[in-house]
């Protein structure tokens, strides 16, 4: 354990994946996906909505299993659950919380899921709640807090075991600026003591603040991948300088070639 | 007029919904089977309706004793319909309590029309539902008095006082349910509980069913609703209707009751509506929750983290947390008692306990073990399912938790139940004591069976259990192979430690099979021996295969 309590991770790697590739059938929601990323980094996950992003989490955390490829998450590979358990924190786009409880409540039952202590576990939630001004609404049920409120709970009962790898999908859509910021300064801070931060999210701006590597996803495929001012470097027909410039760039580009390729696929097999 | 048009657009949105809804092919079978149910019903209706009416009119024609029961009086038919009028109005009021008390995106609607129209637009779609279900009947009936009177009038006055009927219904029932619904909505103590409540009159309801109250008030309501203006739609049923001595006075009375009553009830609704629709609700959880007081506080939670360890207490508590406060889920553990309800009415009113009852005992308290928390537990999970799955719980801690939640509850009460039932039952004694014995066994091995069963065919989509009301129900197919287990195994033990049980058994399995086939009752005593092996067998290999799917879960 490092000294804030990460967990180290003995990979060079906080997360591999080699031609990770998911079929729903006849669709494709990831092809031959390809990622290493270091230790510490922020990694910004971009892409339009259905471009495979969600599939993508669900394989690096083990909830769904890929159709070809291998991935592995601080040196351990995806099919051992248990071995991915130990250093990997998820929130989903809708956070996983049990509507009957309260926050403190639901905080204590991941802390007991995750065999944190009691009093470790009451300290690390109050700590949370307060940081996220949660205390006050901490003791009633989670099926009156709004959006931005269960958004919180759900990223405090993410990182409450403090894993070296936390994916975080869409982590401040619903949040007002001021709990925007306290979980983008979460994210910078978790970032500064190792912990691998995996974010997906359609607000170009956070991704641009926090982001040391942004890849952009589309049709489930990198069509993309570098640091935002690289990106920025290359965007194409100096058309702008911003990562909107480059995201819309990249995504129409290749949604063209897509276009183009499926017809002249068409062609040939008439 | 363009008020009446926007109410009428609102009404066509509101039923052109409804129809989607349940003729969508890709919902499941479910709708297919609703529709064809629908269709069905109003069908016999219809000609159910037609039968009656002209069986009605041939005897009123002739002068005859109405179904060789006696002369038909006017008075008591009136009753009769004002009776059938008032229920009709209560399932409004109900449904205005619940889900068609709110608008579907009241933000879309409100913000565009006066809340006037709005109602009205309601009240013509929940008349529009009273057309489809009862203009059908209503014309047969007609049709079929008509015929057999011979007297064309009935097929208008038939018709048009049953919907009359409905009207008022809808205009009268709907502000009174919407102004309770108000009421209700005013106390955060009501919004925090509404699952708690809702249990309770249920209960109620169904208690006060099995006792025959509801049967005492239909009675004491008889003649004070002869006397109100609701027995007056049965003057202008029957106007015209020869042996029939209705009154034109009261028949025009009906017509002008309706009129007055739904331009009244237009207009309190319409008061009850602007102040409901606009009121801000009781928040749920507006008061700090009170942690130490109710079932699983911390401290009982330490105490079985003391003895199970810290995983396995927070997956118990959180189950009894969540079931206390949101019971409604719970209430499909009571489907056999519902199901007895006949039976049930019959023991509390004759005050003696039949022999059959200790042992039904033990099904149902293998069926409330077995539903409780192991028949869905993936599903119950619903999007915290992840936080589980990402967990240090593995399959062995997942499943032992659900069980042990659901045992420490039902093993104790259904063992007393069965216990109290066979005391107070004419069986021996030794098969008391045996049943009370078996019981928790049997409970285990129900909850253990089931637990495979929930882990295999999860659900987590919410179902309405009431209309305003959706909770995650187990699937279709566990209750199905749930159900077949404990019937078979109840078939089965019946078969081969009574007699009795055994010689019907052989009866209907030789009525069953084709070609005048029998079966020997040695052989039906063995099978049934056979089944018994297999109903222990089957829950020690279900419980083990539900430990492998969690361990191996995975979200698609």
């Amino acid at each position: 354990m490092s000294g804030n309590g990460v967990k180290e991770i003995d990979s060079v790697f906080a997360i591999e994946a080699t031609g990770l590739t998911k079929h729903f059938g006849d669709v494709v929601a990831v092809k031959g996906l390809d990622l290493t990323i270091e230790p510490g980094t922020v990694y910004g996950f971009l892409g339009p909505n259905g471009s495979g992003k969600t599939t993508t989490m669900r394989m690096l955390t083990t909830l769904t299993r890929p159709t070809s490829g291998e991935a592995r998450i601080a040196g351990v590979p995806i099919t051992d659950r248990n071995g991915v358990i130990e250093h990997v924190g998820y929130l989903p786009e809708e956070p996983p919380l049990f509507d009957e409880l309260t926050a403190r409540e639901y905080l204590r039952h991941v802390a007991a899921l995750h065999d944190i202590p009691g009093d470790e576990a009451d300290e690390r939630i109050a700590d949370y709640l307060d940081r996220f001004d949660l205390a006050d609404a901490a003791d009633r049920r989670i099926s009156g807090y709004s959006t931005g409120m269960r958004k919180k709970t759900g990223l405090v009962g993410a990182i409450l075991h403090e894993p070296s790898v936390l994916l975080l999908d869409e982590p401040t859509s619903g949040l007002d600026p001021r709990a925007a910021r306290t979980v983008k300064d979460l994210i910078a801070e978790l970032a500064a003591g190792e912990t691998t931060i995996f974010l997906s999210t359609h607000i170009l701006s956070v991704v641009e603040e926090l982001a040391d590597v942004v890849g952009v996803l589309h049709d489930g495929q990198l069509v993309a991948e570098g640091s935002p001012t690289a990106l920025k470097q290359q965007a194409e027909e100096g058309t702008g300088d911003t990562l909107e410039d480059v995201f819309l760039a990249v995504t129409a580009d290749h949604a063209e070639e897509y276009a183009s390729a499926e017809s002249e696929a068409a062609d040939d097999s008439e | 007029m363009r008020a009446l048009d926007h109410s009428v657009r609102l009404a066509r949105s509101d039923v052109t919904r409804m129809a989607r809804k349940h003729t969508d092919w890709r919902s499941g079978s479910s709708s297919i089977i609703g529709l064809v149910m629908y269709v069905l019903l109003v069908l016999v209706g219809t000609l159910g309706g037609g039968y009656l009416g002209y069986r009605m009119g041939e005897s009123l024609g002739a002068g005859e004793a109405l179904f060789g029961i006696g002369t038909f009086s006017t008075p008591i038919a009136g009753g009769i319909l004002a009776l059938f009028w008032l229920i009709i109005t209560v399932i409004f009021a109900v449904r205005a309590i619940g889900q068609r008390g709110t608008l579907a995106q009241p933000a879309g609607i409100l913000s565009v029309v006066p809340t006037r129209e709005a109602l009205a637009g309601v009240y013509v779609a929940e008349f529009t539902y009273v057309v489809l279900w009862v203009l059908g009947p209503a014309v047969g009936l007609g049709a079929g008095l008509a015929l057999g009177s011979g007297v064309p009038w009935p097929v208008l006055t038939v018709p048009v006082a049953i919907l009359a009927a409905g009207l008022t219904a809808v205009t009268i029932g709907y502000p009174i349910g919407l102004s309770v619904r108000h009421v209700a909505s005013r106390f955060p103590f009501v919004a925090q509980h509404k699952g708690v409540i809702l249990v309770m009159v249920f209960l109620g309801y169904f208690a006060a069913l099995s006792t025959g109250t509801v049967d005492q008030l239909m009675i004491a309501l008889f003649e004070p609703m002869q006397a109100s203006p609701m027995a007056w739609y049965a003057d202008l049923l029957f106007l015209g209707t020869p042996g029939v001595e209705g009154s034109l006075a009261k028949a025009s009375g009906a017509v002008a009751f309706t009129l007055v009553f739904t331009v009244a009830g237009t207009i309190a609704g319409s008061r009850v509506a602007g102040i409901h629709w606009f009121s801000d609700p009781a928040l749920a959880g507006a008061e700090p929750e009170p942690v130490a007081t109710e079932a699983a506080s911390p401290g009982i939670e330490r105490r079985i983290e003391s003895v199970l360890g810290p995983r396995t207490a927070a997956l118990i508590t959180l189950s009894w947390r969540r079931a206390v406060r949101a019971p409604l889920k719970l209430l499909y553990a009571f489907f056999p008692v519902l199901m007895m309800g006949g039976f049930l009415a019959d023991i509390v009113q004759s005050g003696e306990i039949p022999a059959y009852l200790p042992f039904v005992a033990v099904v149902v308290a293998a069926w409330a073990a077995g539903v409780i928390f192991t028949l869905n537990p993936l599903g119950d999970q619903g999007a915290a399912l992840t936080s589980a799955l990402l967990s240090r719980v593995d399959g062995r801690t997942f499943v032992h938790a659900h069980l042990l939640a659901g045992l420490a509850i039902a093993v104790p009460i259904g063992t007393l139940l069965t216990a109290v039932l066979a005391v107070l039952s004419p069986i021996e004694s030794e098969t008391a004591l045996a049943l009370v014995l078996a019981t928790p066994v049997v409970m285990i091995l129900s909850a253990a069976f089931s637990v495979g069963v929930g882990m295999t065919f999860p659900r987590f989509e919410a179902v309405n259990v009431t209309r305003s009301m959706k909770t995650v129900l187990p699937s279709r197919w566990a209750f199905v192979l749930f159900s077949a287990y404990l019937f078979v195994t109840a078939a089965a033990t019946g078969i081969v430690y009574e007699p009795a049980v055994r010689d019907l058994a052989v009866a209907l399995v030789s009525w069953a099979l084709p070609f005048g086939l029998g079966v020997p009752t040695d052989t039906l005593y063995l099978i049934a021996v056979a089944l018994l092996v297999v109903a222990v067998i089957l829950p020690v290999v279900s419980y083990r295969h539900a430990i492998r799917r969690f361990d191996r879960y995975t979200l698609a």
